[in-house]
């Protein structure tokens, strides 16, 4: 029998190096035994991953029936010339794009979903846009608006994945939220008024400054934060 | 007139919990394993469980899903298949109607069980693997009497072995919540999932017993006051400026307390633990404080309330009335809080496997491992039979800074350990 130099304990006649510390076994009077039978199974087997698909299917089969149904009505019966049908169908591809493709499509990162809600977005939008000859406020007002919002999602999301405290993420919520305050504005002004006159935004983000800094504080100094929880304890 | 055997079960309270926290990637499955003295022959092994399964209805059954709770549906066909043992053990059941919440194993000399932990507790477990070991060394031409919890598979099944023994005891005036402070969480590196992580240490009950003695407290107390020990240094380790509590979650076998004899799920937990904020300890004040406090709190009095306070809960009108995808997701919050964050880590001991001595004979030793944990920390579980006692470690992450620790204390308080494990390398 060998044992461990560093740890002083037996190993299994068949273990090469220290379960615990990882030390190579090197015993010229009892070298390891490569035929005895390893303690454990060498054999690795896994349970089936839950199974999804057929409930993504389901939502997949509604969503598309409810699509096809609406457009069917709108050429055959109500409104021919008024295409509603298609914000309707358009509706439910942005709801199987969130809904359905998430039980479809496993093992794709975080991000790539997210990814496909804005792009489903942007395309509802699009298809809103091209209905009503609106691309100067889908260029210049919704995409931009847009793109802002999946960043705060992307950022706060980032955070609650990494399992961030609750107080950074607030904290950092509310800085990020004080730039799309100002960011929204901006790009409202540009769109209505051509140049940016910063107003409202300003008065929020000074309030969410406050509500940032606090919380902070609160987040650095532990014994703020014991006094609190005391304090406001329910 | 004769009461005809039930078709479906409510699940106990334990149960209810455990069924409500099952996620994809985690379940409350745990595995008892008895290593005989010769390979296991696995047509004997299946005769033996095809002999035995109709004596525990409680197993044969499936978990469905109600609208306000999950139940378990009779299924008196149901026998686990015996299987080759895999490497990567408790691994995660499924609620589809393919599942098998009981699992049968074996490898080389190991007969290895695996329940989910809504169906039974250890207790309930260890009377089946005796059962089911005992009628393998039958058919093999032993003579093993049915004493020592060991069950007659002929005989018919107790009604008694399958109550909810908990509304039974649910009588104090009192009612107290298990809810306590955040306590020092030990996270590593996950491994890929589906990997469980076991290193395993062989020790010799009369060492160990010795090694307690000088510290005037049992073997279980001994080992949960190195356990703290060795996660106190973990956490002086990671040098925190303020260190949090350092507290075991055990695992409280209620049947002594208050006489039952089910074999499904009747377990309550003890919390012993240690502030570092508070100062240093050296081991035998560790030891003297956890053999304190298991005194202090363990008893029927204060269990009872605990007990009343739980099946209360379950009781109110209001919250059965919540759907169950609701409930579970408010259940799962609850043990996050009141089940997870309060504790550092499991640590169990369902004590002295006790067997008939001509089933004794053939045994060498028993293992007990605990499936992975809620939050990928790494558990511990003790038994022992004869003079050997398997302390396992088990979990989902790639450090193995803590099992290290504990058994290089145990070796300098003069317990010789021996160390089997499925890690590679």
């Amino acid at each position: 029998m060998s044992y461990c130099v560093n740890c002083g304990v037996e190993l299994d006649a068949s273990a090469h190096a220290c379960p615990l510390c990882g030390t190579p076994v090197v015993n010229p009077r009892c070298p390891v035994d490569e035929t005895a039978q390893p303690p454990f199974p060498l054999v690795r087997r896994e349970v089936e991953p839950v199974d999804r698909r057929s409930l993504g299917l389901l939502l997949t089969g509604m969503l598309a029936s409810a699509a096809v149904c609406c457009c069917a009505i709108n050429w055959l019966a109500f409104f021919p010339a008024a295409p509603w049908s298609l914000y309707v169908a358009g509706a439910a591809a942005v709801l199987w794009v969130w809904a359905a493709l998430p039980l479809l499509a496993r093992g794709w990162p975080a991000p790539a979903f997210l990814l496909a809600d804005a792009a489903a977005v942007a395309g509802m939008l699009a298809l809103v846009a091209a209905l009503t000859n609106g691309w100067g406020w889908f260029a210049r007002l919704a995409l931009p608006i847009l793109g802002i919002t999946a960043l705060l999602v992307a950022a706060v999301g980032g955070m609650i994945a990494r399992r961030r405290s609750g107080l950074s993420t607030a904290g950092v919520f509310f800085l990020l939220l004080i730039l799309w305050l100002l960011a929204l504005e901006a790009l409202i002004d540009l769109y209505a008024f051509g140049q940016y006159r910063p107003g409202w935004s300003v008065i929020a983000a000074a309030a969410g400054l406050v509500a940032a800094v606090f919380l902070l504080i609160v987040r650095l100094r532990p014994r703020l934060r014991e006094e609190l929880g005391r304090r406001f304890h329910t | 007139m004769a009461r005809t055997a039930p078709n479906w079960y409510r699940l106990d309270n334990a149960g209810m919990v455990y069924s409500a926290i099952q996620r994809d990637d985690y379940s409350a499955v745990y595995r008892f394993s008895a290593v005989m003295d010769a390979p296991v022959d696995p047509e004997r092994l299946r005769q033996a469980a095809r002999r035995v399964m109709p004596r525990f209805p409680g197993l044969q059954v499936r978990l469905r899903r109600g609208v306000f709770w999950y139940y378990f549906d009779s299924d008196p066909s149901f026998v686990p298949d015996v299987e080759p043992d895999i490497a990567n053990p408790c691994q995660p059941i499924r609620f589809s109607s393919k599942d098998r919440l009981l699992r049968v194993f074996y490898y080389g000399p190991r007969i290895s069980i695996e329940l989910f932990h809504a169906l039974a507790d250890g207790a309930g477990a260890l009377v089946l693997l005796k059962t089911l070991v005992a009628e393998y060394l039958r058919l093999g031409g032993a003579e093993v009497p049915c004493t020592e919890g060991v069950l007659d598979p002929a005989g018919p099944p107790d009604p008694e072995e399958w109550e909810d023994a908990y509304p039974r005891y649910a009588t104090s005036r009192a009612r107290r919540s298990l809810k306590a402070g955040p306590a020092y969480s030990y996270t590593g590196t996950p491994e890929p999932f589906y990997t469980l992580n076991v290193i395993m240490g062989l020790i010799p009950v009369d060492k160990v017993r010795a090694a307690a003695r000088r510290y005037g407290v049992s073997i279980t107390e001994f080992l949960a006051a190195g356990l703290i020990q060795a996660l106190m240094v973990r956490q002086r380790c990671e040098g925190r400026r303020r260190e949090k509590p350092v507290a075991l979650v055990v695992p409280v076998n209620l049947r002594p307390y208050f006489p039952s004899r089910t074999l499904r799920n009747f377990i309550l937990t003890a919390r012993p633990f240690i502030d570092p904020e508070l100062g240093d300890y050296t081991f035998a004040e560790i030891a003297s404080q956890v053999h304190h406090y298991m005194r202090l709190h363990v008893t029927r009095q204060e269990l009872a309330a605990y007990i009343t306070r739980n099946v209360s809960l379950q009781r109110s009108p209001l919250l059965r009335l919540v759907p169950r995808p609701l409930k579970n997701l408010g259940m799962a919050a609850g043990f996050r809080m009141l089940g997870e964050k309060p504790y550092s880590t499991t640590f169990t001991n369902p004590g002295v496997f006790r067997a008939p001595p001509e089933m004794e004979a053939h045994i060498r030793r028993v293992e007990m491992v605990l499936g992975q944990s809620y939050s990928g920390r790494t558990n511990c579980a003790a038994i022992s039979m004869g003079n050997t006692l398997t302390l396992s470690f088990s979990g989902t992450m790639r450090e193995r800074d803590l099992e290290r620790d504990f058994f290089r204390w145990l070796v300098r308080e003069g317990v010789p350990v021996k160390i089997l494990s499925n890690r590679k390398g």
